[in-house]
């Protein structure tokens, strides 16, 4: 099954067919859980995070001739993403590529996510043959495994 | 910022906490929230994926440890099965009740049994093995550990385990929430009584010896109370003893003589009459006659006497009071001076407190079961107050007056969160003290009555709940009395007695001691002498009055014309039966009246005066405006 060579974008569990991906944008920010701010009685702001919830939501958009391959796919559904946004530092997440992009001292990856489809829709302009599709995930994190009593 | 991950493993009952072993996941928790309230266990509620199984299965494990990066925070135990069981997501609901929790708290119970805290005279004997009873007078709660299990006792406003600072820096600003709570009872009135049986018997000499000299001797012997005779009044003699010796009272005599007409000689007269040796009759007429060889003068006389008895009277007599009704009352009004919050001060609540004791006279069990005390002691005792088990149990009501005082007083609640990290310091064993401006005088202290740890959302905050004491502070004065034996510094520590003294129960309330005011009959036992109601008479008749028989004079003799004398019989009558007449219409009577011992009931008040109690200020709502 071939997939599409015009992106970085890899979404194992869904994959992307050809021409779906071209017009590709893809955001990375931090779950709402990860901010937790209050203002204390002096006005300092406090930080109230909890670093486990330090973790991506995610958002592609595409705009191509085909749609990505989306039968099959809910809400629910780990996805592992290899992301187009590459991030400069490390975030302790695997990365996508076997080695980073360098540029002068800094050192560019793409991270590799374990994601979990939150929500997605598709549409389809006939006319102009184009299909418009969205895709939200989020960071699986946490710790694996559990085991009963 | 917090970094770590919590943990939650199923555990078996009693397993000991291993950072390794139970740092594991065996529910995936959505979100939790540690709790624990004042005097309650603390609980940890989970949400869960639904695990569609029985959790309350046999075999299965229903203990669980919930822990944070190989520290514990609770060691719990599945309350039940969950609510809206068939939801997606449930709650699990858990307790950390230790298995041991009530053996423990009879423990703990037996060791807080002690003075002033705790009077077994003051507990119903049906919550006699009640553990919370121990807790009535002590202004604490208990505390269990949600870790350790570990159950203890916490002060309602000094925690044991020091004070979590809270500055203006760390705490959000849109959590902080006061709230005015119930009004605080700004005086309890305390009316205990104590009720025994007052007995007492004994025996006392009523008369040693008294000297009654009388002509009517065998009528106050015969008389004398006997032995085991009831005199009434719980008095009856016990032993009588009367000592007799009598002489004779010559009355008249009569004389028969061969004298000359006017060598006779008659009349009345006392005389040596030797007393027969058996003495019948109090009245008896004696012979004697007498000659003279040289005179040839013969003469005989008889002569009626009359026993005149001296009589030495003793007499023992035994009381039995039998159970004497006597009942103490002790009345006080604990008050205190709280910061004005939404009373007047005209409206100022007052708990009323009415309380029985046991019977004091009857044995308790002391509180560590070696044996069993009779609180007033001696049976005798007329009061039981003033004593120093009475004392005691004073003590202990001041204790429960206070105790709903401190419970009340802290009537200001406030509320605000903290971190995480500040959170896991958190204990019920602590106070808190909060910095705030907006707080009246800039910061409040207070007793953490309830805190919670919780995680919803990915979001962890922790929450302090303290209560906080409106009294106005302050010291209790010192009053070493007034010396009334003697003056001061006289007598060594302990034999000087004191009116006005101030005794300290604890650093926050102090009593004048009580004097003595039995009211009752005044008579004090055991006794020591005769509780006369009236003094002792002896009447008695000494005299005898002017009885003489009638003299009769027979026909003379006649001398012849030689001078030969012949015999002149001459006789007197001596006529007995108006003496003894009289003497059977007389008496002699030894009266006295006895108080009866057998009074009551008895009930003697008590006042006592106390001193204000002193109840701390955890946060000024008098404050004056705080300086920019």
């Amino acid at each position: 099954m071939s997939t599409d060579s015009t992106t970085v974008l890899t979404l194992a569990g869904i994959g992307v067919p050809p021409y779906s991906a071209r017009g590709l944008t893809q955001t990375l920010e931090p779950i709402d859980a990860a901010a937790h701010f209050e203002r204390a009685i002096d006005g300092t702001l406090l930080d109230l995070s909890y670093t486990p919830m330090r973790l991506y939501k995610s958002t592609i958009t595409g705009n191509d001739q085909q749609p990505p391959a989306c039968d099959g796919v809910w809400p629910g559904q780990i996805v592992t993403v290899d992301c187009i946004v590459e991030l400069n530092s490390a975030s302790g997440r695997p990365a996508a590529d076997t080695e980073d992009r360098q540029d002068g001292d800094w050192s560019f990856y793409r991270p590799q996510l374990q994601m979990m489809v939150t929500a997605f829709s598709i549409s389809r302009d006939e006319y102009g043959a184009q299909v418009s599709w969205s895709l939200q995930l989020e960071e699986i994190g946490g710790d694996a495994g559990s085991s009963g009593p | 910022m917090t970094s770590g991950f919590f943990w939650f493993a199923w555990v078996n009952a009693g397993e000991a906490f291993s950072a390794g072993t139970h740092s594991r996941r065996d529910e995936n928790i959505i979100s939790w929230r540690l709790e624990q309230t004042e005097g309650e266990f603390a609980s940890l509620t989970i949400d869960v994926k639904n695990p569609k199984i029985g959790l309350l299965a046999p075999g299965r494990k229903v203990w669980a440890w919930f822990s944070f990066e190989g520290a514990p925070l609770i060691l719990c135990r599945l309350v039940g099965i969950p609510n809206s069981i068939n939801k997606e997501v449930v709650s699990l609901v858990f307790q950390a009740r230790p298995i041991d929790f009530q053996d423990q708290k009879v423990a703990l119970a037996e060791t807080l049994k002690v003075a002033p805290y705790y009077d077994l005279l003051y507990i119903a004997e049906d919550k006699e093995n009640d553990v919370d009873a121990v807790l009535e007078a002590r202004t604490q709660l208990w505390h269990i550990d949600p870790i350790t299990h570990v159950v203890s006792v916490s002060d309602l406003l000094t925690g044991e385990d020091g004070t979590e600072v809270f500055e203006e820096f760390e705490v959000p600003y849109e959590s902080v929430d006061i709230t005015i709570g119930q009004p605080p009872i700004r005086a309890v009135k305390v009316t205990a009584d104590a009720p025994w049986s007052q007995s007492s018997k004994g025996r006392l000499a009523a008369f040693k010896d008294l000297y009654v000299n009388t002509k009517a001797g065998e009528g106050l012997i015969n008389g004398w109370p006997k032995p085991g005779a009831s005199i009434g009044g719980g008095w009856s003699a016990v032993d009588q003893v009367t000592f007799l010796s009598a002489n004779v009272e010559t009355v008249a005599r009569s004389v028969q003589s061969n004298l000359t007409d006017d060598d006779l000689i008659f009349g009345y007269g006392g005389g040596s009459v030797t007393l027969p040796d058996t003495v019948i009759d109090p009245v008896f007429l004696t012979a004697y006659s007498a000659s003279s060889s040289s005179s040839g003068v013969t003469s005989s006389s008889t002569a009626m006497g009359v026993i005149n008895w001296d009589v030495y009277c003793s007499l023992a007599l035994g009381y039995d009071t039998g159970d004497r009704k006597r009942k103490d009352t002790l009345t006080f009004t604990l008050t205190t001076d709280f910061q004005a919050l939404v009373t007047l001060p005209d409206d100022s609540e007052v708990l009323e407190l009415t309380v029985s004791s046991r019977d004091v006279g009857l044995p308790v069990n002391l509180p560590d079961s070696t044996g069993t005390e009779i609180p007033i002691g001696l049976a005798t005792r007329r009061s039981f107050f003033p004593q120093e088990r009475g004392q005691q149990s004073i003590k202990y009501l001041l204790m429960l007056a206070r105790a709903h005082i401190v419970m009340r007083s802290r009537a200001v609640q406030v509320k605000f969160n903290c971190t995480f990290e500040r959170a896991l310091e958190l204990s019920l064993r602590k106070n808190a003290i909060l910095f705030d401006p907006r707080l009246p005088g800039g910061e409040a202290l207070g007793k953490i009555i309830a805190y919670a740890i919780s995680m919803q959302g990915g979001q962890l905050i922790g929450e302090v709940t303290m209560g906080c004491a409106i009294g106005k502070g302050g010291t209790l004065p010192v009053r070493t009395g007034d010396a009334t034996v003697a003056e001061e510094a006289v007598f060594e520590a302990g034999i000087q007695v004191y009116v006005n003294q101030l005794t300290h129960v604890t650093e926050d309330i102090a009593y004048t001691v009580l004097s003595e005011n039995a009211v009752d009959d005044g008579i004090v036992f055991p006794l020591q002498r005769i509780p006369y109601a009236s003094d002792v008479l002896v009447n008695t008749v000494e005299t005898v009055p002017f009885m003489p028989g009638i003299p009769t004079v027979s026909p003379r003799s006649s001398t012849d014309d030689c001078g030969n004398t012949t015999s002149i019989s001459l006789s007197m009558s001596l006529d007995t039966s108006p003496i003894t007449a009289w003497l059977g219409g007389i008496k002699t009577t030894v009266d006295f009246a006895l108080k009866p011992v057998t009074g009551g009931p008895f009930e003697s008040p008590y006042e006592l005066e106390v001193e204000p109690l002193i109840i701390p200020k955890m946060i000024d709502l008098e404050a004056a405006e705080l300086s920019a």
